[in-house]
C-alpha cells in the first residue's frame, strides 16, 4: 500500500492533501478487483464517491477527444455561412444527434462532478466527504434531465 | 511544476464552471429551432461580448483539458513522463490554434 493511502489521504498533493475521517479510509479491500483503479482519489468505501471520480474522469476524456472536432466544425465558417451550413448538414444525421446528446450530458456531468471536486478541496466543513456523496445522484439525474431537454429540442 | 499545474487546473475549473453553465444554457436554447449558420453567425458576428466569451473559453479549455489528460495518462498508462508532457503540450497547442481559428471564424 502506498504511503499516502496508508495515511488515509484522499489526494496526494503535498500540503493541499485532505485527510479522511477514519470511517472513510481505505481498508485495502477495494482495489483488488476493480478494473479502473482510482488513483487520483484513493479507493474509498464510499461507493458514490468512486462513481463520481470515475464519471468525472471518463467524461473529461470524452470531452477532450470531442473538442478538436467541435473547433474544426466551427472553423468551417471561415468559408462563410455556406461552409458552416454544409458542416451543419452533417450534424442533422440522427447518429450525430445522439452523439451530441451524449456529449451534452457528459458536459453537464463533468461540470457537476467538477464542482464537487472543488467543494471537496476548497471547503472544510465537518464530514464534507460524506456530505458531498449526496451530490452524486442529483448530479447524475440533472445531467440526464439536461440530456432529455436537448433531445426534445433536437428532434 | 506539479503544484503549479494543480493550481492552474483548479483556477481554470472555477472560471470554466461559469462559462460551461452559460454554454449549456445556450445549447439548450439555440437547438430549439435547429442549428443554422445564419442563426449562429447572426448571434456571434461582430459581437465583442461573445468574442470575449469564446476567446476566454478557448484559452481556459486549452489550459484545463491538457492538464487533465496529462494526469490520466500519468496514472493509467505506463508512458514515459517526457512523452506524456510532449503529447499534452501538443494537445494544448492544437486546442489553442483550432479554438482561436473557430472563434475568428464565427465573430
Amino acid at each position: 500500500m502506498r504511503e499516502a493511502e496508508r495515511r488515509g489521504n484522499l489526494y496526494e498533493f503535498g500540503t493541499l492533501s485532505k485527510r479522511l475521517p477514519r470511517f472513510a479510509r481505505n481498508d485495502g479491500l477495494w482495489h483488488k478487483d476493480i478494473f479502473l483503479k482510482p488513483i487520483i482519489m484513493n479507493p474509498l468505501r464510499n461507493h458514490k464517491s468512486y462513481i463520481a471520480a470515475i464519471g468525472h474522469r471518463l467524461s473529461g476524456i470524452a470531452l477532450a477527444i470531442f473538442l478538436p472536432f467541435h473547433f474544426l466544425l466551427l472553423g468551417t465558417a471561415l468559408e462563410g455561412a455556406e461552409g458552416l451550413d454544409a458542416a451543419l448538414a452533417f450534424t442533422d444525421s440522427p447518429l450525430v444527434k445522439i452523439a451530441e446528446w451524449g456529449l451534452v450530458m457528459l458536459l453537464a456531468l463533468h461540470l457537476l462532478f467538477g464542482l464537487r471536486v472543488l467543494a471537496l478541496e476548497f471547503t472544510n466543513w465537518p464530514n464534507h466527504a460524506e456530505t458531498l456523496s449526496k451530490w452524486v445522484l442529483p448530479s447524475l439525474v440533472t445531467s440526464v434531465f439536461v440530456g432529455i431537454i436537448f433531445l426534445v429540442h433536437a428532434f | 511544476m506539479e503544484r503549479r499545474l494543480f493550481v492552474l487546473q483548479r483556477l481554470s475549473a472555477m472560471l470554466l464552471a461559469l462559462l460551461v453553465f452559460i454554454h449549456l444554457g445556450l445549447i439548450l436554447f439555440a437547438v430549439r429551432d435547429g442549428l443554422s449558420a445564419a442563426e449562429i453567425l447572426g448571434r456571434t458576428q461582430g459581437n465583442i461580448l461573445w468574442a470575449t466569451f469564446y476567446g476566454l473559453f478557448v484559452l481556459l479549455v486549452a489550459i484545463h483539458a491538457p492538464i487533465g489528460v496529462r494526469k490520466v495518462l500519468q496514472e493509467w498508462t505506463g508512458l514515459p513522463a517526457s512523452t506524456i508532457n510532449s503529447v499534452c503540450w501538443g494537445f494544448a497547442l492544437l486546442l489553442l490554434v483550432l479554438g482561436f481559428r473557430a472563434v475568428a471564424a464565427v465573430v
